[in-house]
């Protein structure tokens, strides 16, 4: 397969991914404030 | 609503796998790109899809300059990430198809450059917002969504005002395409629009819950003298 179209469809993913990877990162930080307001 | 995420998770899932299996496997390869020509099932359905959040956050951001409603505010808030997300792929996946078939990466044409400005307006309402602290901040964000969405028009349709190298468009332009081809690339705009949806709809939750939290330190903080953080 051309090797242009796995960077692209590498690189789309990696994008999706990574934004992905950020909410799920943003989500355990305020899931943490929620259990230390709780205290 | 929380049974329907992870159902609606999973068939976005499914349905993106079959529109990866239609793009690579199904879709009829071009005669004179070859498989090059693939990435156009990844490049056109995410500028479609960003093209669409940029307009539900002009929407939105109108009905908050008219209702002051918080979630209209955040719908805008949500649409322009996630569109930023989208128009990132566009620039990134155009560049890739450019380079084997024009021999260069990027040229100053003015499709090209009119993508660009777009996501550096969103970039900038997106700094806007996180580095803002003041009351004002939806607002001066709302207004400038206005000036960011008056370029998505500029950007579709810069290919006929201008002479471009960028190829024209696929419906209703001077370009002609396979219907094999266009029924793959329908699938994978669905796909990816199923796709666009849940991650709105996440980011959404997200960005609630922060506001709450936020209000709840703040009222600790009120109530709790010497706990302001």
């Amino acid at each position: 397969m051309n090797r242009y179209l796995i960077a692209a469809y590498v690189a789309t993913w990696l994008i999706h991914i990574g934004y992905l990877a950020t909410l799920v990162s943003r989500y355990s930080r305020l899931k943490r404030e929620i259990d230390d307001l709780k205290k | 609503m929380k049974k329907a995420f992870p159902i609606f998770g999973v068939l976005t899932a499914l349905l993106l796998s079959y529109a990866l299996y239609q793009a690579l496997v199904v879709a009829p390869t071009e005669q004179t790109m070859g498989d090059v020509q693939r990435i156009f099932y990844y490049h056109v359905p995410s500028a479609w899809t960003a093209f669409i959040l940029f307009t539900i956050n002009l929407i939105a951001s109108l009905v908050y300059l008219a209702t002051r409603k918080p979630a209209a505010d955040i719908m805008a808030l949500v649409s322009a990430e996630v569109g930023v997300v989208f128009c990132s792929i566009v620039l990134v996946t155009g560049p890739i198809w450019a380079r084997p078939v024009w021999g260069i990466w990027w040229t100053w044409d003015m499709r090209l450059t009119s993508t660009l400005v777009l996501w550096l307006i969103y970039v900038s309402y997106l700094v806007l917002r996180r580095f803002s602290s003041g009351g004002e901040t939806p607002l001066l964000a709302a207004a400038l969504a206005i000036f960011g969405a008056l370029c998505v028009p500029f950007v579709y349709f810069s290919i006929w005002f201008f002479r471009t190298q960028h190829p024209q468009p696929v419906i209703g332009g001077g370009g002609s395409i396979d219907p094999r081809m266009l029924h793959v690339l329908l699938i994978n705009w669905l796909a990816f629009s199923c796709f666009a949806f849940l991650i709105c709809w996440s980011r959404y939750r997200l960005e609630e819950i922060q506001r709450e939290v936020e209000a709840a330190h703040a009222t600790q903080s009120l109530t709790t003298p010497g706990s302001a953080r």
